[in-house]
């Protein structure tokens, strides 16, 4: 059985990859599925009906497609040891589980978990690569020793940091959904992943202040920081107001030339 | 840079975007990881990290979410780190002309990968097509296929945008420029990060706009519902 794990397991990384407007993740789901399917279905006929059966429409977030497939596994191993040949509880399932988790994974995993390792990784990388100097000269950013600590910090913290929750749901949850069955909705709201979401983004706040200062800081005698402010506030007000970052980042660029016609100039 | 440099910065372009959806995601094709990342292997790690680190504040909020295909942020990242690499092409100012050029673009790598999506649904019927006994090895096929298909997109894509864009730098990068001009692009390094860091901050408070941006309109309303005295 651990063989089918770990084989469902790798294969779900290529969810996506035949993903298409019709139907979305459905070859992605039967590929990633069928060393479970052969572990359920005994006879060749019973496996084909099966794999068949998963080649329709599927779509859910990425990491959470581990825990449909272990749930889906222990529904198609009751449906092979009854007498019946179709279950249509199981498409039915399959498809409310992958909307369900398919928002909550945006909610959780695109719209918190990422920007925060993102600015996480982005303040400390600045904090370690970025050190406060002399005002009047350019930032150390721009000397190959920073920028390269920057770097360093900026591709091995954010990929291991976002990269470990993202492997332990992935393999934590297909294990609990293969063990509990449809219970492993029970283990999701264990995590209590709202919460989380809403802390991590609480702690995000602080590390994007955090970055904010020491960014700031180094222009903290010169008549830049006035119109730092100002760029930093307007444009949270203007993509509040819906505004494009295309828009946005055109505006600053208009701008910056704009402020040396108006001999404001680099300090 | 030679032609051979360009297939070969094409062809890291296209690994990278695999990413995207073929393999993963783990978030290599993010920008702060893909542009300090491209930007070693074009020998300019600087201008990886200050593309990488603005792309990265600006479009922080692009999520994949549905059938909604976002913006290439990637695209942007690479396109602004290959022209800025170029040799001549290391000044502050260059940068920040690379990504203004490079910054449309992102509208045009997402059409196109709309466009091969729609060809992916022409190999998975194609998958759908084979008998029962065969489907496994269809599977397989079509798994390897959305991968390779992927790939070579990419790569072709790159290599083309690329080429162009490197031919225009190289016609038109010398222009003369005011030299106002030039400083204002060097001033528009300090403020970008400043007004990513701005977009970050909203997307942050987001969350509940409803209570977190202006909880005193959250308050009224809710009074308003409240059926206590």
């Amino acid at each position: 059985m651990i063989l089918s794990l770990i084989e469902t397991f790798f294969r779900s990384f290529f969810l996506q990859a035949l993903w298409n407007f019709e139907r979305m993740q459905n070859i992605g789901f039967a590929f990633s599925i069928e060393p479970l399917l052969k572990r359920a279905h005994r006879t060749k006929e019973s496996f084909a009906t099966a794999l068949r059966r998963h080649c329709t429409y599927f779509n859910v977030h990425p990491y959470f497609a581990p825990i449909v497939m272990g749930v889906l596994f222990n529904k198609e191993k009751s449906l092979a040891e009854s007498d019946r040949t179709e279950d249509p509880t199981l498409t039915v399932l399959k498809n409310t589980m992958g909307g369900a988790f398919g928002a909550v994974g945006d909610h959780v995993i695109w719209g918190t978990w990422r920007p925060f390792c993102a600015v996480m990784a982005l303040s400390v990388g600045l904090l370690v690569g970025y050190p406060a100097s002399s005002s009047t000269e350019p930032a150390s950013i721009f000397n190959a020793a920073g920028a390269l600590l920057c770097a360093k910090w900026w591709i091995v913290g954010f990929l291991s940091m976002f990269n470990s929750i993202h492997i332990w749901l992935r393999w934590r949850g297909l294990q609990k959904a293969v063990s509990d069955g449809p219970l492993v909705v029970r283990w999701v709201e264990s995590l209590h992943l709202q919460k989380w979401a809403e802390q991590i983004r609480r702690v995000g706040l602080l590390f994007l202040f955090s970055m904010v200062l020491v960014y700031f800081s180094r222009w903290a005698k010169s008549e830049m920081l006035i119109w730092m402010v100002a760029v930093l506030l307007g444009s949270a007000i203007l993509k509040r107001w819906r505004m494009s970052t295309f828009f946005i980042f055109y505006l600053v660029c208009g701008l910056s030339v704009g402020m040396t016609f108006l001999e404001i100039h680099w300090p | 840079m030679t032609w051979h440099k360009l297939a070969i910065a094409a062809v890291w372009a296209g690994v990278i975007s695999l990413d995207f959806t073929a393999c993963g995601p783990f978030m290599v094709s993010q920008p702060l990881v893909c542009g300090p990342l491209f930007g070693w292997l074009m020998g300019q790690v600087v201008v990886g990290v200050i593309i990488g680190g603005i792309v990265q504040l600006l479009w922080m909020d692009l999520s994949p979410i549905g059938v909604g295909i976002p913006y290439d942020a990637t695209a942007v990242t690479l396109l602004a780190v290959y022209w800025a690499s170029l040799p001549g092409h290391g000044a502050l100012s260059q940068v920040v002309l690379s990504l203004i050029i490079a910054v449309p673009l992102g509208f045009l790598f997402r059409w196109l990968d709309q466009l091969a999506r729609r060809i992916n649904t022409l190999i998975m019927h194609r998958v759908e097509k084979v008998s029962d006994a065969n489907l496994p090895w269809a599977l397989w096929g079509g798994i390897i296929s959305g991968i390779l298909w992927s790939w070579i997109r990419y790569t072709v894509a790159y290599g083309i945008v690329f080429g162009l864009g490197q031919y225009a730098w190289n016609r038109f990068g010398y222009f003369p420029r005011l030299t106002r001009v030039d400083q204002g692009l060097t001033m528009a390094i300090i403020l970008l990060p400043v007004a990513g860091m701005g977009v970050t901050l909203e997307l942050f408070l987001s969350d509940e706009p409803e209570r977190r941006w202006m909880p005193w309109r959250h308050t009224k309303s809710s009074r308003k519902d409240d059926p206590t005295p």
